[in-house]
């Protein structure tokens, strides 16, 4: 079974980038373009990785984050901040709120596949 | 409240970098407000950089550059005032966010260069403006032609330049580079204590190549250059939030 990741941003290039990192491996990258729709997508598709933006329009992604938490069937799902925002006291408040790892904008594709790794079991596509 | 401890467990754990130098600079710079100007002057003066920018800002138009010696920077804060030191200070974050952002996504090194150096954007071209409000009021513009913004978009996506066919994913790509920009600015502030809020950025197309201060603001316009794009950062702000 490939790993699903949910990839929650409102920024279809960094959607665009999250999927082209995880191409080589055996994944299926969700999209989302706002928290309201991660959790929704969260909720259908129980992703094994969530990464996670901050600043989105309809649900920031630190509502869709402190909601999973509540949610007793989604709160065991990992979640990677994906974002600019890297003020520590920011940071020292969403880690709080229980996240896996988090990656500041602007990141190198071998940087998330290397967290992403850390929190679920990655393989690389098998070769024709 | 966050203690210093705190911040260094937060920070090992998740491998952030270290406060830049500048934003340890930035407070030295705020605290030097009650500070004379001579202590001022001796901050400025260790960096080349600021030293220039500040020489740039405040240098009379048409005449030409003074030596860049600790009595031309005493001679110029007493020209400018003290919201040109907080000009200097955040426009040097922003600078660092910019060149950070563009070698990580874009594998592209961008130099900073004298705007005179650079001929203006003559046609309509693309703007991307971003907004903060907090301790400190102001403004970020990004301007760039629309064929670098085509160039940015395919590096930054890793495609080639005929597969980008839609104006959409080259404006979503300069916006999200913005977004990334201001974002790392403005946690580099909050770090400094001064917490501001962003808006969401928008972009626009213009043939009005002037720079928008905001009222009672100070402003600057920078320039970079890579081998394959030329950029100009504009910057305003009101550091008294009046």
């Amino acid at each position: 079974m490939p790993i699903k990741v949910l990839s929650v941003d409102d920024s279809r290039t960094i959607r665009l980038i999250v999927t082209r990192a995880f191409m080589p491996y055996d994944c299926v990258v969700i999209e989302a373009a706002n928290g309201e729709e991660g959790l929704a997508a969260a909720a259908r598709e129980k992703p094994d990785l969530i990464l996670l933006d901050i600043t989105m329009p309809v649900m920031d992604g630190v509502t869709m984050l402190a909601k999973l938490k509540e949610d007793d069937e989604l709160k065991q799902m990992p979640v990677i901040m994906l974002t600019a925002e890297s003020g520590r006291e920011n940071v020292l408040h969403i880690s709080k709120l229980g996240v896996q790892d988090y990656l500041v904008k602007p990141f190198r594709a071998e940087q998330l596949i290397e967290k992403a790794a850390r929190a679920v079991p990655l393989q690389k596509k098998a070769t024709a | 409240m966050m203690t210093d401890f705190d911040t260094e467990i937060i920070a090992r754990r998740f491998g952030l970098e270290p406060i830049p130098e500048s934003v340890v600079r930035l407070t030295r710079l705020m605290a030097s407000q009650n500070a004379d100007l001579e202590a001022v002057a001796h901050v400025i003066t260790q960096d080349s950089m600021l030293t220039a920018r500040l020489l740039r800002l405040t240098q009379p138009a048409g005449k030409s550059e003074q030596p860049a010696d600790g009595a031309a920077v005493e001679a110029a804060l007493m020209r400018s005032g003290l919201g040109v030191v907080f000009l200097l200070a955040m426009g040097d974050l922003l600078m660092r966010a910019l060149i950070k952002t563009f070698s990580i996504m874009l594998a592209s090194q961008l130099r900073p260069v004298h705007p005179r150096e650079v001929s203006p954007i003559r046609e309509e071209h693309m703007v991307c403006e971003v907004n903060f409000r907090g301790k400190v009021t102001g403004k970020i513009q990004l301007r760039l032609t629309e064929e670098t913004g085509r160039i940015l978009a395919t590096r930054m996506l890793g495609v080639p330049v005929e597969s980008l066919t839609s104006s959409g994913e080259k404006d979503d790509a300069v916006t999200e580079l913005i977004n990334v920009v201001a974002g790392n600015f403005l946690s580099n502030l909050a770090d400094a204590g001064l917490p501001c809020r962003l808006t969401v950025p928008t972009l626009y197309r213009t043939s009005q190549f002037t720079m928008r201060a905001i009222p009672r603001g100070v402003s600057e316009r920078m320039v970079f250059r890579s081998p394959e794009a030329t950029l100009f950062l504009d910057i305003s702000l009101n550091p008294w939030n009046d």
